[in-house]
């Protein structure tokens, strides 16, 4: 008899744990699917490290390939090429791929983040209000949801970009920029916002809080996504089931985050109880949540569909992209209806 | 070549056009960057911000390298404490200073025109002082033998000795220089060829991604060329000792 590896044990027992949270009778199946997961670190993804730490997607009969990336863009020669099936990532670089034909559709919603991007600046950069930043050294990455929030907040004061001196900055030299005084502030993502007051910096307004909030979606490969029905349905049982770990002990969550990415307790704590929410299926289905993907709110673009487009015509009038697409027929609800038992 | 490659993108549509631009679609797009510019600012404006800081960083780079090769390649004394240092900096990428860099330099101009001066100093120095230290002996005792003094040894054997090796560093140095630019834009730049690349990559614009490759490419080229001219002029000796 040969011995079992450590990893067949593991798995084995994953399955037989599996079978016994869900007490179903399909998952408890010996063989388990393959799927090639692209994640990124951000906190917002926080459900993703859960399921990992608390080997739940395992207990869901998947054996899940992680494969990193440093940001949304970077997947969409991955699922040209075919070499990730799902991943995560903000709304705007969704937006981006869909609008310039990555063969990828939006399947569930991760989460709702209001807070967790803000404009953070130096405390003697002389900024107390929004209205302050005119004339100031203002940094962002373009392209991002930080571009987006940013542009949209200046409108909102009367002020263009040409009011203020605007730098494209990329996450790798943005601290010892903002540490330095290169620059006056900064409209950043978790958590490098945490970041920047952990250097000193002063929050001033949260996307939430100018009304533009949107989140991180769920992607997969088209062809993959209609091809893999049953994997997409454990996939996303264990996202949910992660949803309750976070509510239910979210010392527990942030410290998987920690372990993950590097950060302080106290910041993932930050982002997982103040800042962000993750919601449950049943919860994105509602026809009044922010990001919905009820078939309703999709013919009457509401929900998800109105955060999309909004970004997609945005990213029109600054000359990026040249199309604004139909996102309707770039979102797939069945998954998430049959999970919850809905109409899709 | 270039046929076969519209056919099988364009015409006849085997490898999507979304892997691989097609030449006409690259064309289209040159054109349309030469009129309309790149993010607001035109493409001869992305051009020069490259070159000018490639050359800066690049002649920076000639002008401290060669003398401090030379020293390495004359005194074993200076070459035992710098070279362990060199050799552990050259196979550093250049990527992965940025962030010192940055709270070096700032995010303007010097932490950019210091990264490729790095890239090109290392291999500048690395050859000129090996050009110096393997001039072989008895061309140096001849020299002593027939009353050169100190300096007639360096400017007439030494140093001409030495420049074939010297103007190998010189046309690597380049190319690195150019190569690091993409690199080096990546630190905050708000123009350059760089800095388009990789902004068209984050909105997936493809075909400006190639006409950046592009460009890097066939600048690169004739960078080359221009300096192996200069050194068929320079060097007329090189290769008939």
């Amino acid at each position: 008899m040969r011995n079992h590896s450590r990893r067949e044990v593991l798995q084995l027992a994953g399955a037989a744990a599996g079978a016994a949270v869900l007490g179903s009778t399909h998952t408890s199946r010996a063989a388990s699917m393959n799927v090639r997961i692209g994640w990124q670190p951000t906190l917002n993804g926080a459900r993703y490290f859960v399921a990992q730490h608390e080997g739940l997607f395992t207990a869901n009969g998947l054996n899940v390939e992680p494969i990193k990336f440093t940001s949304g863009p970077a997947y969409f020669s991955a699922f040209l090429s075919k070499s990730i099936d799902v991943g995560f990532m903000g709304t705007p670089p969704a937006v981006v791929g869909i609008a310039q034909g990555v063969p990828m559709q939006i399947f569930a919603i991760e989460n709702y983040a209001p807070g967790s991007e803000a404009l953070v600046v130096r405390k003697d950069s002389g900024i107390s209000t929004l209205k302050d930043i005119k004339g100031k050294r203002i940094a962002t990455k373009r392209g991002t949801s930080g571009d987006y929030a940013l542009q949209t907040a200046l409108k909102k004061v009367g002020l263009t970009l040409s009011d203020i001196t605007f730098l494209d900055i990329d996450v790798s030299a943005l601290i010892p920029a903002f540490t330095r005084g290169d620059i006056d502030g900064g409209w950043y993502w978790e958590p490098w916002q945490g970041e920047m007051v952990a250097a000193g910096g002063k929050q001033i307004v949260t996307d939430g809080e100018i009304g533009i909030a949107g989140g991180i979606v769920w992607v997969a490969q088209t062809d993959w996504l209609a091809q893999n029905g049953e994997i997409v349905e454990r996939l996303l049982k264990a996202v949910d089931q992660a949803t309750a770990v976070i509510s239910k002990d979210p010392e527990k969550a942030a410290s998987y985050i920690v372990a993950d990415m590097g950060v302080t307790q106290d910041l993932a704590m930050r982002v997982l109880t103040k800042e962000a929410s993750w919601p449950t299926m049943k919860q994105t289905w509602e026809p009044n949540y922010p990001l919905s993907i009820n078939p309703a709110s999709i013919r009457s673009d509401k929900g998800l569909i109105d955060a999309l487009s909004r970004q997609a015509d945005f990213q029109k009038n600054q000359g990026s992209l040249r199309t604004s697409p139909d996102f309707a027929k770039a979102i797939e609800t069945k998954y998430v209806a049959q999970l919850i038992g809905a109409k899709a | 070549m270039l046929l076969l490659w519209e056919l099988l993108t364009d015409g006849t549509h085997t490898i999507s056009t979304k892997f691989l631009a097609s030449p006409v679609g690259i064309a289209e797009e040159f054109v349309r960057l030469l009129r309309t510019g790149y993010a607001g600012t035109p493409l001869w404006a992305h051009f020069t911000a490259s070159l000018g800081r490639t050359l800066t960083g690049y002649i920076l780079s000639a002008l401290v390298a060669i003398p401090v090769g030379l020293w390495m390649g004359l005194n074993p004394y200076v070459r035992a404490v710098l070279s362990p240092l060199f050799n552990l900096l050259r196979p550093v990428p250049a990527i992965a200073l940025i962030p010192v860099m940055v709270l070096w330099f700032g995010i303007g101009e010097t932490s950019k025109i210091f990264v490729i001066f790095l890239a090109s100093f290392l291999y500048v120095v690395l050859n000129t002082s090996t050009g110096v230290a393997t001039i072989p002996e008895g061309l140096i005792r001849a020299a002593i033998n027939l009353g050169a003094n100190r300096a007639q040894l360096f400017r007439h054997v030494i140093f001409p000795a030495a420049m074939p090796s010297i103007m190998t560093g010189l046309k690597t140095g380049l190319a690195v220089s150019w190569a690091v630019v993409v690199a080096a834009e990546l630190i905050a730049a708000q123009k350059g060829l760089g800095y388009m690349i990789e902004d068209a990559a984050t909105f997936y614009r493809i075909n400006d991604v190639y006409v950046g490759v592009i460009l890097i490419g066939v600048i690169g080229l004739f960078m080359g060329m221009s300096l192996e001219a200069i050194e068929r002029r320079v060097m007329h000796w090189a290769g008939k000792s």
